[in-house]
C-alpha cells in the first residue's frame, strides 16, 4: 500500500491529461464539448472532439469541499437550492473560475443525452444561452415497461444519424465512419473490462470497496473510446486479479457485504470508509458504477448505441429496477443496501420506498437503510443522523438470520 | 347569466361532483390526465370525459410513504388523492413525460394501483428531430388504441375531426375571454377568471363553449371591481392557491395576460383542421411552447414574456414559482437577467399547493405593487 502502483499513477496521469488537454487544444483540431455523463462520446471521440464532463468536475469540486462555496454563488444569481448541486456548483464555477482543476476548458459546443434525467435538459440549455454555443439533445425517451419500444429505438437511432451532420457543421471536420467503428469497438472493450473489474467484487473477500470504484469510475465517463482508458482498465484488472489470487481483502475481517444505491455522498467519502470499516462492513458493489456499462454491436452499430444508451437502468421503469437489485443482491451475495435518498438526484429517488417496500415483500427480504442525503451540498446532509442510522442498521445485520456466515 | 358563472365557479371549486354527475347521465368514462400537455381531443372522440389531475390543497398522509419532501406539491397530492379514493370515478390515467417527478411517480402509481387503467404518454423531448413527428404519431396511434379498449367504442376519423373542431372553438372562446380580461380587467375577479379556466378541464368542452359563449357577451358589460391600478402578467406552472389572486385583487392590482401552464400554454396553438387528424394533433404539439418542460436551447420564453407585456401595457411580471419545479426553477435566473435588463419589474413568488399561510404573499406582493405604483423601475 506504501507505493503507489501502477494502475493508480496511469490515472493521476490521465486525469491530468483529462483536464489539461481542452485547455491547450488548437480548437480547429480539437473543439472542446461538455456533456452529460452518459452521452455518445463516441461520435466525439471518432472526430477529434474532446468532451469535458460537468457532472464529473461537480463530483470532484464536492470531494474537494467546495461545494457549499459554488453552490452558493449559483444560488445569488437566482439558482433555487432545491436545484440538483452538480448545476448549481458547475454555474458556480463558471461564474466565480473557481475549481480544483482551475476550471473546465470554455466548450465550442454542447452534447446532452437525456437518459439520467429532465434535470440536464434544463441545465444545457441555460449553458447553450450562457455560452451562446450551439447543442445537440439526444433524447432517450423514459421505458416505463419492461421492454424499450421499437417505434422509441428508431426514433434514437434517427437522431444518431442527425447527430452526425449536426457535428460535421459545427466542428467543421468530415466525419469518418471507420474510425467511428474503431472507437466504438474501444469504448466496447472498455466497458467490458469496466465490468469485469466491478465484478471482481464478487469474490469473498472483496479486492476492494465500492468507494474505490468510485475512484476506478473517472476513465470510464470521460474517456471512453480512447486507448488510454482501454490501457488503463487492463492495468487496473490485473492488479485487481493478483489481490484476489492473494486473498487481499480491502475490508479486514469482511463480514457484511452491502450494496450502495444511489449517487456517492462525495464530501463524506472517507469517513463513511471508515466508518464502515470499523464495523467490517464493506460497500462491494453500486448501482450507480454500473451505469458505464455500454454494449455495442458492430455489426448493427447504430441501433445497439441507440438501445444501450436508452437502456441507462435510471431510465427504465421501477419494475427493471427492482430486478436489477435482485439480480444483484444474489450475483454479489450481499447482506444489506443502502440507499441513498439524495435531495439532487430526483429519478434515483423517487420510487426508492416502493423499491425498498418491494424488497421487503420479496422472497428473501433484506436489511437496508435509507437515509437522506445529497451528493454534493453538504448542506443537505447530516453526518451525525447518517451515523446513527448507520450503527442501527448494523444491529439489524446482526441479528438478521444468519449474517452469510454459512457462505463464507 | 349570473347562473352561469355561479356554475362554473362551483365546478371549479368541487369538480368531483360534477365529474360523477356527468358519469351518471351519460353512463361515459371519465380520463384523468396529469399535467402539462394531453391531446384531449382524442379522449373526447373517444366519447370520454378528460378531466385534469392537477393536485390540489389536501393535507398529505398516505403520500409520503411514497414521496420524498421535495417532490413537487403536485404530485404529491395527485397521489394523496389516488391512496384516498378522491379518483374513484376515473377510470383511466394518463402520465405524461412532463419532468422527472411525474415520470417516478407514474412508476409509483402502477405498483400502487396495478388494475387501473393507465397510459404513459412519452413524448419527444427532441422536437428538432426529422424523426419526431413519427414518433409522436406512433405515440398517439396507441393512445387511440388504449381509449377504444377502455371505452369500448372506435375513434373515427370524423369523430377526431369532430372533437378538433370543438376544441379550436373552446380555444377560440377562451382568447376571447382572455383579450376581454385584458381589455376590460373590471369584468372579472382574479379567482374568478382562474376558475373559469379551471372548469373548462372538468367540463364536456361542447357544453363548456355553450356556458362561455352566452357568458361572455355580459361580461363585456359586467363590472365587478375599479380599474386596476396596476397590470401584470403572471407567469408558472398555475395560479393556485387562487387565494393569491384574491389577494392581487384587493392590493389593486390585476392578472392581465398569463404565461401559466394550466392556461394560456396549454390553451394557444390550434389544431390545423385540414390535416389527417392524428397528425394534426401531432403537428400541434411540435408547435407548442415556449414552456419550461419543452426543450427550449433558444430559451425564448423571457422574449415571450417581454412580448406580453408590452402587448397587454402590463407593468410588471409575477414569477408564481410551483416550490420544488425544477424546470421552472431553471427558467427563472436567465428570466431575471433579460428582464432586469428591459427594465421590466419582475417578482418571485413561491407557492405550493398546500399552502395554508399567505401572510407572507401578502406582504411581498404589496411591496411589489407599491414600487409599480410609483412607477420606480429597479
Amino acid at each position: 500500500m506504501s507505493e503507489m502502483s501502477r494502475a493508480t499513477n496511469y490515472l493521476l496521469g490521465l486525469t491530468m491529461l483529462y483536464y489539461t488537454a481542452p485547455k491547450q487544444a488548437d480548437r480547429k483540431k480539437n473543439p472542446v464539448a461538455w456533456c452529460s455523463s452518459i452521452a455518445p462520446v463516441e461520435f466525439l471521440r471518432a472526430m477529434d472532439v474532446l468532451p469535458l464532463f460537468p457532472e464529473n468536475h461537480g463530483a470532484l469540486i464536492g470531494a474537494r469541499k467546495m461545494g457549499v462555496e459554488l453552490a452558493e454563488a449559483a444560488e445569488m444569481v437566482g439558482y433555487a437550492n432545491d436545484i440538483c448541486s452538480y448545476v448549481r456548483v458547475d454555474i458556480g464555477h463558471i461564474l466565480t473560475g473557481k475549481s480544483p482543476v482551475d476550471g473546465l476548458a470554455r466548450p465550442d459546443f454542447l452534447v446532452c443525452c437525456n437518459n439520467i434525467c429532465s434535470t440536464v435538459v434544463k441545465w444545457y440549455e441555460n449553458l447553450a444561452h450562457h455560452f451562446q454555443v450551439p447543442l445537440f439533445l439526444l433524447d432517450t425517451p423514459f421505458n416505463h415497461g419492461l421492454q424499450i419500444p421499437e417505434y422509441s429505438l428508431n426514433y434514437v437511432e434517427a437522431q444518431l444519424r442527425e447527430f452526425i451532420p449536426w457535428l460535421e457543421d459545427v466542428t467543421g471536420k468530415k466525419f469518418d465512419e471507420q474510425r467511428f467503428k474503431e472507437v466504438a469497438m474501444v469504448s466496447k472493450q472498455t466497458s467490458s473490462l469496466w465490468r469485469d473489474v466491478l465484478e471482481l467484487a464478487k469474490h469473498k473477500p472483496a479486492p476492494f470497496t465500492a468507494f474505490d470504484t468510485f475512484n476506478y469510475m473517472s476513465p470510464i465517463v470521460t474517456m471512453r473510446g480512447t486507448p488510454e482508458a482501454l490501457e488503463y482498465y487492463r492495468l487496473l484488472k490485473e492488479e485487481l486479479l493478483q489481490k484476489v489470487a492473494a486473498g487481499e481483502a480491502a475490508v479486514t475481517g469482511e463480514k457484511y457485504r452491502l450494496l450502495w444505491n444511489g449517487i456517492p455522498v462525495w464530501f463524506a467519502m472517507r469517513p463513511m470508509l471508515q466508518l464502515f470499516a470499523k464495523y467490517k462492513a464493506n460497500l462491494v458493489c453500486s448501482t450507480y458504477t454500473n451505469a458505464w456499462v455500454l454494449d455495442f454491436d458492430p455489426d448493427n452499430l447504430l441501433r445497439s448505441m441507440a438501445e444501450a444508451y436508452t437502456a441507462i437502468l435510471i431510465n427504465q421503469s421501477l419494475d427493471l429496477k427492482f430486478g436489477n437489485l435482485e439480480k444483484l443482491l444474489q450475483e454479489f451475495e450481499l447482506d444489506g443496501i443502502i440507499h441513498h435518498s439524495n435531495r439532487s438526484c430526483k429519478p434515483y429517488c423517487f420510487g426508492l420506498y416502493d423499491l425498498s417496500r418491494r424488497l421487503q415483500a420479496g422472497s428473501q427480504s433484506i436489511p437496508e437503510m435509507i437515509f437522506d442525503g445529497d451528493q454534493t451540498d453538504p448542506r443537505h446532509f447530516s453526518w451525525a443522523q447518517f451515523e446513527t442510522r448507520f450503527q442501527s442498521f448494523i444491529e439489524t445485520l446482526t441479528l438478521s438470520e444468519p449474517p452469510n456466515e454459512n457462505r463464507r | 347569466m349570473e347562473s352561469i358563472l355561479q356554475n362554473l365557479l362551483e365546478v371549479a371549486a368541487s369538480p368531483a361532483k360534477e365529474v360523477t354527475d356527468w358519469k351518471q347521465m351519460t353512463g361515459g368514462k371519465v380520463v384523468g390526465w396529469l399535467p402539462i400537455y394531453v391531446p384531449e381531443e382524442i379522449i373526447h372522440a373517444a366519447g370520454a370525459l378528460p378531466v385534469s389531475l392537477w393536485g390540489g390543497s389536501t393535507e398529505i398522509a398516505r403520500a409520503d410513504a411514497h414521496l420524498q419532501g421535495f417532490a413537487c406539491s403536485v404530485v404529491r397530492a395527485v397521489l394523496e388523492y389516488g391512496l384516498k379514493g378522491t379518483y374513484s370515478m376515473v377510470d383511466g390515467f394518463i402520465f405524461p413525460s412532463t419532468c422527472d417527478h411525474i415520470q417516478n411517480t407514474a412508476d409509483i402509481w402502477a405498483g400502487l394501483f396495478p388494475h387501473r387503467p393507465k397510459f404513459d404518454l412519452v413524448y419527444p423531448a427532441n422536437r428538432q428531430s426529422q424523426a419526431a413527428r413519427g414518433y409522436l404519431e406512433h405515440l398517439f396511434a396507441g393512445l387511440v388504441q388504449w381509449l377504444e379498449e377502455l371505452t369500448g367504442q372506435k375513434v373515427t376519423e370524423d369523430k377526431l375531426r369532430g372533437s378538433i373542431r370543438i376544441y379550436n372553438q373552446y380555444r377560440a372562446l377562451i382568447a376571447e375571454l382572455y383579450s376581454l380580461r385584458s381589455r376590460r380587467p373590471e369584468s372579472l375577479s382574479g379567482p374568478e377568471m382562474g376558475q373559469i379556466i379551471k372548469a373548462s378541464f372538468f367540463l364536456e368542452k361542447a357544453e363548456f363553449n355553450r356556458r362561455l359563449s352566452e357568458l361572455l357577451p355580459w361580461l363585456e358589460k359586467r363590472k365587478v371591481r375599479p380599474a386596476p391600478r396596476v397590470r401584470l402578467v403572471v407567469t408558472g406552472i398555475m395560479a393556485e392557491p387562487v387565494e393569491v389572486l384574491a389577494i392581487l385583487d384587493e392590493l389593486g392590482g390585476a392578472v392581465v395576460a398569463d404565461d401559466l401552464a394550466l392556461g394560456a400554454r396549454i390553451l394557444r396553438a390550434p389544431v390545423k383542421e385540414e390535416l389527417p387528424p392524428l397528425a394534426a394533433l401531432a403537428d400541434r404539439h411540435l408547435r407548442l411552447g415556449p414552456c419550461s418542460t419543452l426543450y427550449d436551447c433558444r430559451k425564448g420564453r423571457g422574449a415571450h414574456l417581454q412580448q406580453l407585456v408590452a402587448e397587454h401595457a402590463a407593468d410588471g411580471v409575477l414569477f408564481l414559482n410551483m416550490k420544488f419545479c425544477e424546470l421552472e426553477e431553471f427558467d427563472y435566473p436567465v428570466l431575471k437577467a433579460e428582464l432586469e435588463e428591459a427594465g421590466i419589474p419582475l417578482l418571485f413568488l413561491e407557492v405550493e399547493q398546500q399552502m395554508s399561510a399567505l401572510g407572507q404573499v401578502r406582504t411581498r406582493l404589496q411591496a411589489f405593487l407599491e414600487v409599480l405604483e410609483q412607477g420606480v423601475v429597479s
